[in-house]
């Protein structure tokens, strides 16, 4: 009786290689039947049940919405469900778990079960995004000739000066010019694609600003990670218009080590000091703020010197 | 300068009708010749003709006809509405709607005692409102020595987002590194943006480039450097544009330089400028502006001496053939 209820389920399950660069091998989103349990108990109903995990194996505890042939939305939040069916719901064929910002994960049946549980086991894999307007400027008050290259998580999809194979060649004339095969740039900067989510929002620097608060909240906690001026100002025009369109966002902040998960630097010479902040902006509809702001920096600019921004935007899926 | 945008666009529109697919030709006021019937009750000297007209909400209406260009001859009226009679041989007409839009046509060659049956579509010029969101227009100003700026934008749509706040206007400090002080803050250029709705006619589709996307930085950098900006400039717009450039295969890429930038906003800066730099870049997927064939802009960089003003921004287009 097991092994039949198990061949009336299809799982759908294919290796795919992920385009992550580290040649990390991830299932695309699938469900899993984990046991089937017989229950006179429910009275000629069945029930489905079971827990929605992401990618990386914990709890996905944020809404997911489960459409039932496409019709009859259920949502849930906090990674368990647990519904019953009726024998009026005999046609079902087709069970959609859909994530907020996840691809959407199908399970078959082909059979209405009176008295029975179907465990399940529920995996969505979030999509991948892009990693934008990374900013890197270099100071230093000697002239030098850098080599830098970028270990990204990631494709670089467009830089400029552009990457000659993978590599930029820099001279810095000590008075604050940067030069790359002879003309002058301001800064490097680089755009990836395809960068998991799950690095982005892998922080515990998170904060929960509202639309009336973006700059203020920006202005302060920008310069107290010790960008200055010129930085913050580039940082908070390229991104508040893109904040604005939100009523609450949850940003989500990557500095120092952390900002390695991303794109590593790789440089022909030490850096005394370096400074990488990257932020990404969730749409949240958090019912009250929470600001991580931090202690002012006492980040030191001396000698060979560089800073880094970059964010990326997760555009939640529209939820059935 | 209404006129001469309206007559760029009919040459404009002529030289796509003649090449371009039919879609683009339904867009202006257009002509057809249905048929040619035999008819014996026309005397042995003259031709008819039957016209069908219609406005461009395709609501029949009456019209009167001018033969010829050179002079103002009315045809004559043979019987009912939009029937005329004229004196065979080759005419062209001068077609007048009741809705006050017209058309001329070719010469065309009219035989004695035949009738000919025209449809003819006639569109009255009207405003094609076209959403641009101005984005990251940046601000720069260069005095020599430091100085107090007020700035008031002539924008006639929305602002968006503007740093330093923008409250009717910008009164700052510049100094001559360029960096602004305002409200005892530094920035290094003032910043807006915003929603605004133009008239898509306004937008002259013959003067700029076609650009495909391996090309859109050279091209990028070449006109910048033409129009004179600096380093520091050069680099932030091609790092704010370049990626959402070249998300299409190919853009249609106009620059609106001096003036022109009024279409968008006009500037009032006190004290006034030596120098003033302002480009706007409009673009638009080429793929969906088919059969135009924009002539390259030419620009002259500016002189950097005394006090200089420099403006960039841009907005993405959505110009429909359909509409023109």
């Amino acid at each position: 009786m097991k092994t039949l209820i198990a061949l009336i389920l299809t799982f759908g399950i294919t290796q795919v290689q992920a385009e992550d660069g580290r040649g990390k091998e991830y299932l695309p989103s699938h469900v899993k039947l984990k046991k089937t349990i017989d229950d006179e108990g429910l009275d000629g109903l069945m029930c489905i049940q079971g827990l929605v995990k992401t990618s990386w194996g914990d709890t996905l505890k944020g809404r997911v919405q489960i459409a039932f042939d496409g019709l009859n939305f259920k949502e849930i939040e906090g990674g368990t469900f647990n519904f019953l069916l009726g024998t009026k719901s005999d046609s079902i064929k087709e069970i959609t778990f859909h994530g907020e910002y996840h691809e959407p994960a199908k399970f078959k049946m082909t059979k209405f079960q009176a008295n029975r549980h179907l465990v399940l086991e529920v995996t969505l894999v979030e999509y991948m995004i892009e990693m934008e307007k990374p900013v890197i400027y270099l100071y230093s008050d000697v002239q030098r000739d850098i080599e830098l290259s970028l270990e990204v998580n990631g494709i670089v999809d467009f830089s400029y000066p552009r990457l000659d194979q993978g590599k930029w060649q820099v001279h810095l004339n000590g008075k604050g010019g940067l030069f790359h095969n002879g003309e002058a740039y301001a800064y490097l900067f680089y755009d990836t694609k395809q960068t998991p989510i799950k690095d982005l929002i892998n922080s515990e620097d998170v904060s929960i600003v509202s639309k009336d608060n973006y700059l203020s909240f920006l202005e302060t906690k920008l310069s107290n990670l010790g960008l200055n001026d010129s930085e913050r100002n580039d940082f908070i025009v390229y991104w508040m218009p893109r904040l604005l369109k939100n009523e609450m966002s949850e940003l989500i902040f990557k500095s120092g080590v952390s900002y390695d998960d991303l794109a590593k630097i790789k440089s022909s010479e030490k850096f005394d000091s370096m400074l990488r902040v990257f932020m990404t902006i969730k749409p949240s509809n958090a019912g009250h703020e929470s600001y991580i702001l931090g202690d002012k920096s006492n980040f030191d600019r001396s000698g060979l010197t560089l800073v880094e921004w970059g964010g990326s935007e997760i555009k939640l899926n529209k939820l059935p | 300068m209404k006129q001469v945008i309206f007559l760029a666009l009919i040459s404009l529109s002529m030289n796509v009708w003649s090449q371009g697919p039919a879609k683009v030709e339904l867009a202006m006021s257009h002509y057809k010749l249905d048929s040619t019937v035999i008819d014996t009750s026309l005397s042995s000297n003259e031709a008819g003709i039957v016209l069908n007209a219609q406005d461009q909400n395709g609501s029949r209406m009456n019209v009167s006809v001018y033969l010829d260009s050179e002079a103002l001859r009315l045809a004559k009226k043979a019987g009912g509405n939009n029937i005329f009679a004229v004196e065979a041989g080759n005419h062209s007409l001068n077609i007048f709607g009741s809705n006050g839009a017209n058309i001329i046509t070719d010469s065309i060659n009219f035989e004695a005692a035949k009738k000919y049956h025209i449809s003819c579509r006639l569109y009255t010029e009207r405003e094609i409102p076209m959403i641009v969101r101005p984005a990251k227009p940046i601000i720069y100003l260069y005095p020599e020595t430091d100085l107090e700026v007020q700035i008031k934008l002539d924008f006639k749509g929305e602002f968006g987002f503007t740093y330093p706040h923008y409250d009717q206007g910008w009164i700052v400090k510049a100094s001559p590194d360029g960096k602004i002080s305002h409200a005892h803050k530094t920035y290094d250029y003032l910043f807006w943006d915003g929603e605004m709705t133009i008239d898509q006619k306004d937008v002259d589709l013959k003067q700029g480039a076609i650009v495909p996307k391996n090309q859109t930085i050279t091209f990028l950098e070449e006109t910048l450097n033409e129009l004179g900006l600096n380093a520091n400039e050069k680099n932030d717009f091609i790092v704010y544009w370049g990626p959402l450039l070249m998300k299409n295969e190919r853009n249609y890429i106009q620059f609106l330089v001096a003036e022109d930038y009024d279409l968008i906003a006009g500037v009032e800066v006190q004290p006034q400028p030596d120098n003033v730099l302002r480009v706007f870049m409009l673009y638009q997927n080429a793929d969906l502006l088919p059969g135009i064939s924009p002539v390259k802009q030419t620009f002259h960089p500016i002189q950097r001496s005394g006090f200089t003003f420099v403006e960039w921004g841009g907005s993405e287009m959505n110009v429909s053939m359909d509409n023109l």
